[in-house]
């Protein structure tokens, strides 16, 4: 017997004492973020000559603390990270493709479709009571209405885009100080020793600080769990060991956004919230304003050419009704009842085509009808209205041509039987109308030709109803062709709104995969209560039983000491 | 697996939060009775949705169309009804003054009747309608005919207004004139002899001492002009049948897509209520779930 047993009781005293520190600290910090639970890992300890073994000349006097483990697996971290990355994009995405889905939802009827369609009918409802001031009033203020709503809509993605670009810069700087932080201490964990407590807690704060660096831009992190680190941004280094390369951020003149490495690179940005960022400064948003611009072009062109062509009740022509060049200052030119141009010109047949008292029917066949003309069509002919070739045969009856000619020149007609005459209004873009019979053999219409009446009659609400059909109109060509302005409004909506839902879905899918990585990960790294209260009672145990061992020791000893007494 | 505390207490407040959000959605909606809240939550419905609300704004204007047109146009059936008759008396008229017995004697009344119907025509053609002059064509604001007179009888009428047609497009269909001209009414064809205040006047003027001699040629061109008004009553009739067919299959229309448009966006109050009560049977289990979880610790059962 020596004191060896008394050695081994002391060891496992102290090794008892320690787990219990390390079980009290992970208890401690069960619920703080980014905390990996320790465990102090005990080894035998091997000593020399044995008095009690002679024939050995190894011995166990116990065991010692060799480390103090962090239970971390750096498969899942990478993994964690990698998908944080793709779900810090999204999120960012996500959050402003919501508040654009926000701006394109029209609540009752203060939405711009509703806005918009009130704003055709406006139109049609003028035309019915064109010298009425109260109807004009109404086009007036409903043409306000319209140009605020679209204003209101371009204003709130101009004020998104503002709130975008701060949280860029400041995300650019977040990048920046997590960087700071992250090169400090991986400076102080190549400093220190290797199995502290205190080094286990700077790692468990450079993993949390990693973590939150690849939410933010997608970045490459190269070197083990235990060594220091590298991390790169497309290609660049942002931290060496302990140096920093600090991202820099510039706007250029189209309010672009450009990062560059500290080295000058422009850098391109993939992944994390960064870049979610970016694309919708530079895709999402700049795609929907086009859209609304378009839009809002074609309103203003379309409305206002048809608009200069007519006449006001005062007699005023030539006169745009909406001012502006885009959703952000489309605006009111017409601010007067009598100037809203309700009404058109219109060029009257001076003779008549027919014999007197046989009056041509507009339903009945030129060939039908031949005898009651001045002159007899042919059976067949060609003439050119506005440069315009078109065919008629004498199985056509006026209504046909007249129709022709409107499918094809847009120069609407009418055919008065009473008084035998024609009426054409004269097409938006021209204030003349030239009608040919090219092949001389049709003198029907060489005779229609007479003077342009002056518009502004009181009772001519014309002008109003081009004015609403140019809502049924198709307007825009590729890549969606036939499209009428309401139904460019109507894709836009649409865009939006399926853009955010799918981006929304993904984000959503994305977020509970990183949720899932994250449970794995607390399964290795996590604190259990339960866990550790057992450890508590296991370490407990074996200190009393240490103690319990020292005592019998102690006591045996002292039985041996007094013998010789 | 391991389940670590935070992992687990992360776990629920998820869920738990998840849960909220789902009977938060539900109890927008029943708030608002509306299924879609925003164009993300249902792009494809919300959108359709627009699409209904603008064929119904369409169909709505086609209907107040239809409905002032119609009112307009019955009043023209009215006045044509009105000069039909008063040339129906006329007719009478010239047979009693083609007539010896009755005529004799009493040439300064049929002077005067002769004059009370000139007056009475010129003053329905001149007739104002919420402001403005039915016949005169598009210059609603001029008076359409002006007489001369001489010794306080008309000896003259002359139209002022134009013929101007008023056309609007029912319901993407050829167009449909909605106005009468006097010029077509009471001036007729060129050529024709088919001016009425003329007639009348000519058929005043031949009044003399004897009876009327050319009966016949006054007869003839009455006829004209009133097969000329019954004519265009007639044309006026069909018009206004037409747009009470039309306005009768606007309405219909409009109806089925204000069923459709409810269908995609409004609720059925009685599903999202019990679907709020079974999300809320959920979410009392989960709490009730949690809260067992989080009162069972081995720290109860040591000492």
């Amino acid at each position: 017997m020596s004191l060896l047993g008394l050695n081994q009781a002391a060891n496992c005293m102290l090794n008892s004492r320690k787990s219990l520190e390390i079980t009290g600290l992970n208890i401690t910090n069960s619920q703080v973020e980014g905390y990996t639970r320790q465990e102090a890992v005990q080894t035998p300890v091997i000593t020399g000559y044995s008095v009690e073994a002679p024939g050995s000349n190894v011995v166990s006097v116990g065991a010692k603390i060799s480390e103090i483990t962090r239970f971390r697996s750096g498969f899942i971290d990478t993994n964690y990270r990698n998908e944080s990355i793709n779900a810090g994009e999204l999120s960012a995405e996500s959050t402003y493709l919501g508040e654009m889905s926000q701006i394109f939802t029209d609540d009752s009827e203060l939405g711009l479709s509703n806005i918009l369609n009130e704003f055709w009918q406006g139109w049609n409802d003028a035309s019915r009571n064109p010298d009425d001031t109260i109807v004009r009033n109404m086009v007036i203020e409903e043409g306000n209405n319209l140009a605020r709503a679209i204003r209101l809509k371009s204003q709130k993605m101009t004020e998104t885009t503002a709130r975008l670009d701060g949280e860029i810069e400041s995300v650019v700087e977040e990048i920046n100080t997590i960087a700071e932080k992250l090169a400090s201490i991986n400076d102080r964990i190549i400093q220190s020793a290797p199995t502290t407590t205190q080094i286990n807690a700077m790692m468990d704060q450079r993993d949390l600080m990693l973590d939150q660096l690849s939410e933010l831009v997608g970045v490459q992190i190269l070197g083990s769990v235990k060594e220091s680190l590298t991390i790169y941004l497309d290609g660049m280094p942002l931290i060496a060991n302990k140096k920093v390369y600090k991202l820099d951020v510039q706007k250029d003149a189209f309010h672009n956004f450009h990062i560059y490495s500290s080295s000058g690179k422009e850098l391109n940005i993939t992944g994390g919230k960064l870049s979610g960022l970016l694309d919708i400064k530079t895709d999402y948003i700049p795609e929907y304003k086009n859209e609304l611009d378009e839009m809002t072009v074609a309103i203003i062109e379309q409305v206002n050419i048809a608009h200069k062509f007519g006449y006001g009740l005062d007699g005023s022509t030539g006169l745009d009704f909406f001012n502006g060049t885009s959703a952000s200052n489309i605006g009111m030119n017409i601010t007067a009842a009598e100037q809203v141009a309700l009404s058109v010109p219109k060029l009257v047949s001076t003779s008549n085509i027919n014999v007197d008292g046989e009056q041509v029917m507009s339903s009945e066949t030129l060939a039908a009808a031949s005898a009651k003309f001045l002159t007899a069509p042919e059976a067949a002919g060609t003439i050119n209205v506005n440069g315009v070739d078109i065919d008629w045969l004498d199985t056509d009856t006026i209504q046909d041509i007249l129709a022709k000619i409107e499918e094809d020149t847009g120069i609407r007609s009418t055919f008065n039987i009473d008084s035998q005459e024609f009426l054409f209004s004269t097409p938006p873009d021209s204030s003349t109308i030239t009608i040919n019979d090219t092949a001389g053999n049709f003198t029907v219409f060489t005779n229609i030709l007479g003077a342009v009446t002056t518009g502004g009659e009181p009772g001519d609400g014309e002008n109003g109803i081009r004015i609403f059909e140019i809502s049924a109109k198709p307007i825009f060509g590729a890549p969606d062709p036939n499209q009428t302005i309401n139904d460019k409004y109507r894709n836009l909506v649409s865009k939006v709104g399926f853009e955010t839902n799918t981006v929304k879905s993904k984000n959503e899918i994305q977020s509970d995969h990183v949720k899932s990585i994250y449970e794995m990960r607390q399964s290795e790294s996590g604190v259990s209560i339960d866990e550790e209260t057992i450890n508590l009672m296991k370490y407990q145990r074996t200190f009393q039983a240490g103690a319990r061992l020292a005592s019998v020791i102690d006591e045996m000893l002292v039985s041996l000491i007094s013998i010789g007494k | 697996m391991r389940l670590s505390d935070m992992s687990r207490a992360k776990s629920i407040a998820n869920e738990l939060t998840r849960q909220q959000e789902t009977m938060d959605t539900i109890r927008k909606e029943i708030v608002s009775g509306q299924r879609s809240l925003s164009v993300a939550d249902d792009p494809a419905g919300y959108t359709t949705a627009l699409q209904y609300k603008e064929i119904i704004t369409l169909n709505e204007g086609y209907e107040r169309n239809i409905e002032s047109y119609n009112n307009e146009l019955e009043l023209y059936e009215n006045q044509l009804d009105h000069f039909s008759n008063t040339l129906l008396k006329l007719k009478t008229m010239v047979t009693e003054a083609s007539n010896d017995t009755s005529y004799r004697g009493s040439v300064e009344s049929f002077r005067t009747r002769a004059n009370n119907l000139l007056e009475s025509l010129l003053g329905g053609a001149n007739v104002i309608v919420n402001g403005n002059y039915m016949f005169s064509g598009s210059k609603i604001h001029d008076k359409p005919f002006t007489a001369e007179r001489l010794n306080g009888e008309i000896s003259q009428v002359t139209y002022n207004g134009d013929n101007m047609p008023k056309v609007f497009n029912p319901y993407t269909s050829e167009t449909m004139r909605v106005n009468l001209s006097g010029q077509e009414i009471f001036c007729g064809r060129a050529g024709m002899d088919e001016n009425v205040f003329q007639n009348i006047i000519d058929f005043r003027n031949d009044l003399g001492d004897s009876k009327l001699e050319n009966a016949d040629e006054h007869l003839e061109k009455i006829d004209n002009s009133l097969n000329s008004m019954i004519g265009k009553r007639g044309e006026i009739g069909t018009h206004i049948q037409h747009l009470e067919n039309l306005k009768n299959f606007l309405e219909n229309h409009r109806l089925t897509f204000e069923q459709k448009t409810s269908d995609l966006e409004n609720i059925d109050m009685a599903e999202a209520v019990s679907r709020f009560l079974a999300q809320e049977n959920v979410y009392k289990a989960s709490l009730e779930v949690a809260s067992r979880l989080y009162s069972l610790s081995f720290l109860d059962y040591i000492k």
